[in-house]
């Protein structure tokens, strides 16, 4: 478990702050494939969208436009920066598309896909994203933070920002459906 | 059907697609805002346009007035040369005397 609390009694407040930047930094080193992992599934597995995504959140913690108040660990409070992140991103997108649509220019793809970020799933992982495809968002955020990220219901209620009785319903109604998705392809 | 399984093989293949840590930026690249340049050029531009055009009410403070009548009632110190004497004679115009009764 990560806390992002750590003593530096007797040092200086510049040294303090010093300190705690460089072991905020560790343990985002030591998260950042999860994270990664976790802004790959809020993004349709787009590895560019997810390292955009995580830049994005990064930036955000460094600059302390958001900070960890300690009151949950610190993995929680990063997923859910990044799921926060993800979720203006997505706005901001279909702001912009709305606009294309209305212009009718530059909704021609430039074909500049950079096929070598782009993650190879093997056909038993690809039957599982289909399945997972179909679910609906909070569900299959639930369920991903539960079977992918190993965290408990609890954990992905505060990352998703809802009640644990709510994170408990999506979770059970996921899984369901995703063992049916699953037998029947 | 075990779906921890099925996640397990998920997290192993995406892994390798996860970037260097050390690649992702520390700080925020400061872009040139052209945009919001040009914008504040344009705002500047209308705002002194319209400052010159606009037309200025005159507005005289109580010292503007002091200062106006002050200098209307100054009076030079060699204003008195001009009073020549006989000068009271062009300042009226004479009477004209009546010529009844005077013989011709």
């Amino acid at each position: 478990m990560h806390s992002g609390s750590v003593s530096y009694d007797g040092a200086s407040d510049a040294t303090k702050s010093r300190a705690t930047v460089v072991s905020l930094e560790q343990q985002l080193e030591e998260l950042h494939p999860a994270s990664f992992a976790w802004a790959l599934g809020l993004c349709g597995r787009d590895a560019d969208d997810a390292q955009e995504v995580l830049q994005e959140t990064y930036l955000k913690i460094f600059e302390g436009k958001a900070r960890f108040d300690g009151r949950s660990t610190l993995k929680t409070w990063l997923f859910a920066v990044i799921r926060r992140t993800a979720a203006t991103r997505r706005r901001l997108r279909w702001l912009r598309e709305l606009r294309f649509v209305r212009d009718d220019v530059s909704a021609v793809p430039d074909g500049n896909e950079s096929a070598e970020r782009r993650v190879i799933h093997s056909e038993r992982t690809s039957a599982l994203l289909r399945a997972l495809n179909r679910l609906a968002r909070r569900q299959r955020e639930v369920i991903e933070l539960v079977f992918y990220h190993d965290m408990t219901i609890e954990e992905a209620a505060g990352v998703v920002g809802v009640s644990v009785g709510t994170a408990r319903v999506h979770y059970h109604r996921a899984k369901q459906r995703l063992l049916a998705e699953l037998e029947a392809s | 059907m075990n779906l921890h399984e099925r996640f397990a093989e998920l997290r192993a293949e995406e892994r390798r697609a996860v970037p260097r840590f050390e690649a992702m930026p520390r700080e925020r690249r400061r872009r040139v805002a052209w945009r919001m340049i040009a914008a504040a050029a344009t705002l500047l531009l209308i705002a002194g346009i319209s400052i010159t055009i606009a037309p200025h009410p005159t507005k005289f403070s109580d010292a503007d007035r002091a200062a106006a009548r002050s200098v209307a009632a100054w009076q030079p110190p060699t204003d008195f040369l001009l009073h020549t004497p006989g000068s009271d004679m062009l300042a009226s115009t004479p009477r004209i005397p009546d010529l009844k009764g005077i013989p011709r």
